[in-house]
């Protein structure tokens, strides 16, 4: 590398003016970026943390009520019951949801060829692209318990035993649910997992071999330890994602049946529009940012701190 | 070349010349508009899956009060059926709604104009009327008919009964017939039309199935206590209404002349879940909801159940059914089904169906406007014609409805309940359908049902008393 040995109150002025054109050029194109998220990120959610604080009636007065809905959804038996669907869906995103996606990551890097994993992989992503409605209608469609293609499925190969009313009773409502979007490669996981794969030396691969490790061990011994920050990364993602679950619950079973599938976010949605008491659902968003927010900073302040971090102390 | 350019100067001057007349006419429009007030009306499509209109005859409906009006122009807004409720209670809320809006919308009485006062002036579209109110049928519409803020916030259209719809040739086969009078004849023939190998009894997973059930057989069960709940008139002063109203209920629930453990609350418990295990749909909860005018109505029209809870709107669906339908009145729960049975027959009521509300911020001219249009609506011989082509029943005196859907609009059935609906379910911000499947699907034994239940009632009436300012009374202390 070539130093500049020109002190720097000899640097030509003009020289100095064209570094600082794109540094000035740079800040200016992120202005309206960061407009709009003021407008329709950081307003809305500092708005609704502000709003938290009054009986909010948004198109009249809204009376100042202090810490009232906060009590009023420290009674809400419904939200705390809610909760506690946030565990289960938490451990099935982070193992169910995250074991075929690096599995087929696995799968991908071991295919020979310049086409094939090319053509594998945009295979494989491709479902990303498909509406979020379209898929939970499908699945819907899939779980219909009299006519559902998978009851149709179980009863056609002997298991009919095992066929039932997937979405419509309490016990397999919401792990049905979960399922929605199975195998779940079609992801962020996968393409992150992928992208770590894709980038180990192919070096380490090799001597692993020679060193007789087998697969499974490459994958424990390799694999993830390669994997360790951006896992944390997922682990973050998931959390946030988990906490905002709600959407194929909204539209498969509105929380039901008997509030089996019943999340934070669906809650909120039920006490805002058909309750229309917009204070406590404030509250209750509140609530859900303060703990993302917690869970947030646990998350990245343990665990290795990142990828290159780990490279240097080696 | 020079040609070329004469030509170009030539289309920029026409070009230039179009633009000027183009801005001078669009400013005289814009001057003519400035006279025409323009109201907005915004609802689900209840008569066809059009997500545009409303029909012709709606659209004529507009046309002929446009044209009496030419001051006034009506626009309408169809809303999705699923989501219609969470639209308009969002732009209520807001301070955004349209003029007009559905009346099921989930609303506070703020969110919309009180209508007592405009109807005790009279309907200038119906010649010699003193008082608006005088031109509806009072059994179903009168200044009693307040919600449960006392006041009238919404003015009906056409009228609404619901019955059940049953399969003719599906009885004939399973030796049912019809109409079943009691509850025991009815668990009776829901064995028998599952031995011919038929549903008796279609049921989706919409919350209606469950909520018109339990309205029903609890109106029946309740019936003897009605005297000790009705304490209120429908303006909320100590008295008795017509029908229990809502803050009659919320003191009951409260003051403890209702709960879930008075014996005939426990059996009508009991009763909707026989009928539930022995007559629903297999796994009905699992079943997408595709109708609010038949219920299980892919099933009910496939020919594959005995019989539906049905509306008088869904005549127009049945009319091309492949099987001969027939309707009756659920049946009454006698002492043959439970010794603590009342003896009161079986009510559902006619209630008004298709009706709008106007928007608290909607004032001044629009305001007016509105008023005229609702009144407009409401006067016999012009809503007379939108009623005959879309098969709605008339909240007006004066003429007929169809003879198609009088099998749900006669005798006791058609007659008001006498808890006035007004059955105890939750909170607003809990679904109907969620305060009762846990238990009609086993998932809650009937202890743990009436715990939860007694729990999701005292907050409805905890809920209507903040809503409605009685935190004065003694039962609400």
């Amino acid at each position: 590398m070539v130093q500049n040995l020109t002190p720097p109150a000899e640097r030509s002025p003009v020289r100095r003016r064209s570094r600082l054109r794109p540094t000035l050029v740079a800040y200016a194109l992120l202005l309206p970026t960061l407009a709009l998220l003021g407008l329709f990120a950081y307003y809305p959610a500092f708005s609704g943390i502000f709003h938290s604080l009054f009986d909010w009636r948004p198109g009249f007065d809204s009376p100042f009520v202090g810490i009232d809905n906060y009590l009023a959804l420290a009674n809400d038996r419904l939200w705390w019951q809610s909760f506690r669907n946030l565990g289960l869906i938490f451990i099935f995103t982070v193992t169910v949801g995250w074991i075929l996606p690096l599995l087929a990551a696995e799968l991908l890097i071991t295919l020979r060829g310049s086409r094939s994993p090319v053509i594998y992989r945009a295979l494989l992503v491709a479902p990303m692209a498909f509406p979020a409605v379209v898929t939970v209608l499908l699945w819907q469609a899939i779980y219909h318990p009299n006519q559902g293609l998978l009851n149709e499925i179980l009863g056609s190969i002997g298991l009919g035993d095992f066929a039932r009313n997937w979405l419509g009773t309490p016990d397999s409502a919401l792990l049905a649910l979960l399922f929605i979007g199975f195998p779940f490669v079609a992801g962020l996981p996968f393409l992150v997992f992928l992208s770590v794969l894709q980038n180990i030396p192919t070096e380490i691969f090799e001597a692993a071999e020679l060193d007789g490790a087998g697969r499974l061990r490459r994958l424990i011994s390799i694999d993830l330890p390669l994997m360790a920050s951006q896992l944390k990364l997922l682990i973050f993602l998931a959390t946030i994602s988990v906490l905002q679950y709600g959407f194929a619950a909204f539209l498969a079973t509105g929380g039901g049946p008997d509030n089996a599938t019943l999340v934070p976010v669906l809650r909120m949605l039920n006490v805002a529009f058909q309750g229309s008491d917009w204070g406590i659902a404030a509250a209750m968003a509140t609530v859900l940012f303060t703990i993302a927010l917690i869970l947030s900073i646990v998350i990245v302040m343990s665990g290795p701190k990142n990828t290159k971090g780990a490279d240097d102390e080696r | 070349m020079i040609t070329q350019r004469n030509h170009r100067r030539g289309s920029a001057i026409a070009v230039a010349v179009a633009l000027t007349g183009s801005l001078v006419l669009s400013s005289c429009t814009a001057a003519d508009d400035s006279d025409v007030v323009t109201i907005t009306l915004a609802g689900p499509n209840q008569w066809n899956d059009s997500g545009e209109s409303f029909g012709e005859a709606w659209e004529d409906l507009i046309a002929r009060f446009e044209a009496e009006e030419p001051g006034i122009k009506v626009e309408t807004v169809v809303l999705p059926i699923a989501t219609f409720g969470q639209v308009l209670s969002t732009q209520l809320s807001a301070g955004t709604a349209p003029e007009l809006v559905y009346s099921q919308a989930p609303h506070e009485p703020h969110m919309v104009h009180a209508l007592d006062e405009y109807l005790t002036e009279p309907n200038p579209y119906v010649e010699g009327n003193e008082r608006w109110i005088d031109v509806f049928n009072p059994r179903y519409f009168s200044l009693e008919s307040g919600q449960a803020s006392g006041r009238i916030e919404a003015i009906p259209f056409d009228l609404t009964g619901v019955g059940l719809s049953y399969n003719a040739d599906i009885f004939e086969k399973a030796g049912v017939e019809a109409p079943i009078a009691t509850y025991a004849d009815l668990i009776d023939a829901c064995t028998a039309i599952s031995a011919a190998g038929y549903t008796p009894f279609a049921m989706d997973g919409s919350f209606l199935g469950p909520a018109w059930t339990a309205q029903v057989i609890f109106n029946m069960m309740v019936a003897d206590y009605i005297d000790d709940i009705n304490v209120y008139a429908a303006d909320g002063t100590p008295g008795s209404a017509p029908q229990v109203t809502a803050k009659s209920m919320a003191a009951a629930v409260l003051g403890g002349t209702l709960s879930t453990s008075t014996p005939e609350v426990e059996e009508f418990l009991v009763l909707i879940k026989e009928v539930f295990d022995a007559c629903a749909t297999p796994n009905w909860s699992g079943i997408p909801a595709s109708s609010g005018a038949i219920i299980g109505i892919q099933e009910y029209l496939a020919g594959e159940a005995g019989m539906a809870w049905a509306t008088v709107y869904s005549y127009d669906v049945l009319k091309d059914a492949s099987f001969t339908v027939g309707g009756m009145p659920f049946p009454t729960i006698t002492s043959d089904s439970t010794p603590l049975a009342s003896g009161a027959e079986a009510q559902f009521g006619v209630a008004p169906g298709t009706q709008y509300m106007i928007s608290s911020t909607t004032e001044g001219a629009k305001l007016d406007a509105t008023i005229k249009f609702l009144q407009f609506v409401s006067a016999p011989q012009h809503v007379e014609p939108w009623l005959k082509a879309s098969g709605g029943n008339p909240a007006v005196l004066g003429i007929e409805g169809p003879e198609a859907s009088k099998a749900y609009l006669e005798g006791a059935w058609a007659e008001p309940m006498a808890t006035g609906g007004n059955t105890p379910w939750g909170p607003s911000s809990v679904s109907i359908l969620s305060a009762y499947d846990g238990y009609l699907l086993g998932s809650k034994s009937l202890d743990e049902q009436k715990a939860y239940l007694q729990d999701l009632w005292e907050q409805q009436a905890r809920e209507l008393v903040e809503t409605n300012g009685w935190q004065s009374e003694s039962w609400a202390q």
